[in-house]
């Protein structure tokens, strides 16, 4: 009897799940909505990587709860609205910073863990393979990192980028100067570039050759060198007796020490010294001290730059993780706000009508965390046009002052006071 | 006048960048003349010198010019281990591969070595308590690091060629790369002689590496460029001659200047390479070899 009356019970609650799993196939998915991201969570970048994941985790914290003191878009309330509330999880996956791992991770977590959109890569060689692979099984990928220019010039449909290109750096300092010249009523024709001599270098002096072409400069030296080289001293000359008005040096942490030093033993002085990759090392400003001082150099992004949203933001960050937000975090945060933004106003997880309304995007600039005044996305156009390149993405003017990174332009985003022309070696 | 002036600086620059070069390349030098074997690791040991000056300054603001002492009796106890362990006993198998094979083996050994306890950053020593700042004289600008390190390389390459003609043990390492069966007979102790030799030339790079942070960087590959730039020198200036590395260092350090000038900075080092291939084309044993 009292077997019998268990058996009843099981076969029950067994019928009762059956039917409630029949009747409503899609609730769990409507409940929890699932975008995967790849990042290098293991390996030489790993570092990096749990920093984008931070970032990352701060904006699902947002999205999936009520954030009254925030303007970025699902803050305001919990989860997505036109879902009924759907909550966002992300499903993390260990790209170790390595193109083919970054593919076969994201096949997994499209056809194993079902996500229906993609986030992350830190790498432009994992961007590059993950939005590959997300474009065979139509699955957006939008990436927040990757400024390699090539990754939106192969015309893809799902493939979204946030973060300005580094084609975007040269235009910032263009832009930049020909304000000061507008500003002090100046001209400063004659400009001058040292570049490391392997692909980085040579990819920034062919977008640097072609502005200055464009905008009417007068290119007095151009000077690849050696990439690590033990002596710049014949460089250093040869810039010297070209006197540009402004310099632009392009290479890593050594080149950027090694000119430093020779620029100052053979007192050479632009009015305008432009700095790229090397100088925003950790190691560049303990290396030279005060002669870093007034450098300039172009930034995504600067924990302390003046924009509301990106303060409180900070905030919150600092609360939960008790550090600064650093440029790692800030690169890939802004990614599943994006998606799920999209996913929200598509009213759907289907992944074509996330694309569709990823194409509608329109972010204002107080809907992103990011420089610029917000996120749009160029259409698909056929190579070597950009497609779904985000058009609002700008960078910020950074300067050293003091030893310390301070963001001098755009005016509105200022953390601290130009300083112009670069100080004389011997008033650093 | 302006011509002059900068035809002054750049032989300046080329005496500055080359006496240092010169320094390194008397221990390849060296062991290649008397034991006829070619020290691939030649740019690692330097590295090392380089990391032994570069850590003594940020972990106890110690000058390198201090740690100069230490780093020379590191890098020469540690040439007298390479050569007891590893060199001699392929010495003694006269097959010319595995000659090759060892040294290369201590390259690979030491980079790895390097990039497992220092990482791949590049490092550089900032505030140099004593030698720094610049000089400007006439208008030849000069960085004083660079000058003392230059002066100091000159100094010890004056050193090690009295060292090698003026005295006995210099002599018997002469007659060694000479021909080492006659200065066997003549009561050489031959095998002492090689590993002294690997000692000194290997401690050499102590003096050089423990400075060169000071005006350049250092990473686990720094030594390749100066290991290439050491062979160019040594088969330029004859194998086993000190004076001869001297002249082929500057020559080396000048036409790095002046082709890095007049051609393009980024073919400087290829100017060099150039010269080398036309110097062995002419006389192949070097412009001053034994």
């Amino acid at each position: 009897m009292r077997s019998r009356w268990k058996s009843v019970l099981v076969g029950g609650l067994i019928g009762l799940v059956s039917v409630v799993s029949f009747v409503s196939p899609g609730w769990s998915q409507e409940k929890v909505i699932k975008i995967g991201a790849h990042l290098p969570l293991s390996g030489g970048t790993a570092p990096t990587g749990a920093l984008n994941r931070e970032g990352i985790d701060l904006a699902v914290d947002i999205i999936n709860n009520r954030h009254p003191e925030l303007t970025l878009p699902l803050a305001q309330s919990e989860g997505l609205p036109n879902l009924g509330g759907a909550k966002i999880k992300i499903v993390y996956a260990d790209d170790r910073g390595d193109p083919n791992v970054a593919m076969a991770e994201v096949e997994r977590l499209i056809q194993e863990e079902k996500v229906v959109a993609i986030v992350g890569g830190w790498e432009s060689s994992c961007i590059k393979t993950g939005s590959q692979v997300a474009e065979k099984f139509k699955t957006p990928h939008v990436s927040g990192a990757g400024s390699s220019v090539d990754l939106t010039k192969r015309g893809l449909s799902y493939y979204f980028r946030l973060l300005a290109h580094s084609g975007k750096v040269n235009k910032a300092y263009f832009d930049f100067l020909g304000d000061m010249e507008k500003k002090l009523g100046k001209k400063y024709g004659n400009v001058a570039i040292a570049y490391e001599n392997t692909e980085y270098g040579s990819v920034f002096n062919e977008q640097y050759e072609r502005e200055v072409k464009e905008r009417g400069y007068k290119s007095v030296a151009s000077v690849p060198f050696y990439k690590a080289a033990t002596s710049v001293t014949s460089e250093v000359q040869k810039l010297k007796a070209a006197n540009p008005d402004a310099f632009f040096q392009i290479g890593y942490d050594p080149d950027a020490i090694l000119f430093t030093k020779t620029m100052r033993t053979f007192n050479f002085t632009p009015t305008v010294w432009f700095g790229m990759a090397g100088y925003t090392s950790p190691k560049y400003i303990p290396s030279v001290g005060n002669d870093g001082n007034g450098i300039l150099i172009s930034g995504w992004f600067h924990p302390r730059f003046k924009k509301p949203v990106t303060m409180k933001v900070g905030e919150l960050y600092a609360k939960r993780y008790g550090k600064e937000m650093s440029i790692p975090v800030a690169l890939n945060f802004m990614t599943p706000i994006v998606i799920a933004e999209a996913i929200n106003r598509a009213g759907s997880t289907d992944k074509e009508a996330i694309r569709n309304a990823l194409e509608k995007t329109r972010l204002t600039e107080d809907q992103s965390i990011m420089p610029g005044p917000g996120i749009w996305f160029s259409p698909v156009q056929n190579p070597p046009a950009h497609s779904h390149d985000n058009e609002g993405a700008t960078m910020l003017v950074i300067q050293i002052i003091d030893k310390k990174f301070e963001v001098v332009w755009p005016e509105k985003y200022k953390t601290a006071e130009l300083i112009w022309p670069h100080p004389k070696w011997s008033e650093k | 006048m302006e011509t002059a002036i900068l035809i002054l600086q750049l032989i300046v620059d080329g005496l500055l960048v080359g006496l240092p070069y010169a320094l390194i390349a008397i221990g390849l030098t060296l062991i290649w003349g008397v034991m006829d074997i070619i020290n691939f690791a030649h740019g690692e040991f330097l590295v090392v010198g380089m990391y032994v000056g570069y850590w003594t300054y940020a972990l106890l603001g110690v000058s390198p010019v201090l740690s100069l002492p230490v780093a020379i009796l590191l890098l020469g106890a540690l040439g007298w281990v390479t050569y007891r362990y590893a060199i001699a006993r392929v010495l003694k198998s006269e097959n010319l591969l595995s000659q090759i094979v060892v040294t290369f083996g201590v390259s690979v050994f030491l980079q790895n070595l390097f990039l497992f306890l220092f990482s791949g950053d590049y490092r550089s020593i900032s505030q140099e308590p004593w030698i720094k700042g610049d000089l400007m004289i006439q208008g030849i600008f000069l960085s004083i690091p660079e000058l003392v390190i230059s002066m100091i390389s000159l100094l010890i390459i004056l050193l090690m060629h009295l060292f090698i003609r003026r005295t006995n043990t210099g002599k018997a390492i002469v007659a060694t790369a000479l021909d080492r069966e006659t200065a066997q007979l003549m009561g050489i102790d031959t095998d002492r002689m090689n590993s002294l030799t690997f000692t000194i030339g290997i401690g050499c790079l102590g003096v050089a590496g423990v400075l060169l942070p000071i005006t350049t960087h250092v990473s686990p590959y720094s030594g390749f460029l100066f290991g290439v730039l050491a062979f160019t020198i040594v088969a330029l200036g004859g194998f086993g001659s000190i004076i001869g590395t001297m002249f082929a260092g500057i020559m080396v350090g000048l036409v790095q200047s002046f082709g890095g000038f007049l051609v393009a900075p980024a073919y400087k080092y290829l100017c060099v390479f150039i010269l080398y291939l036309l110097i062995l084309g002419i006389r192949p044993r070097g412009l001053f070899g034994w």
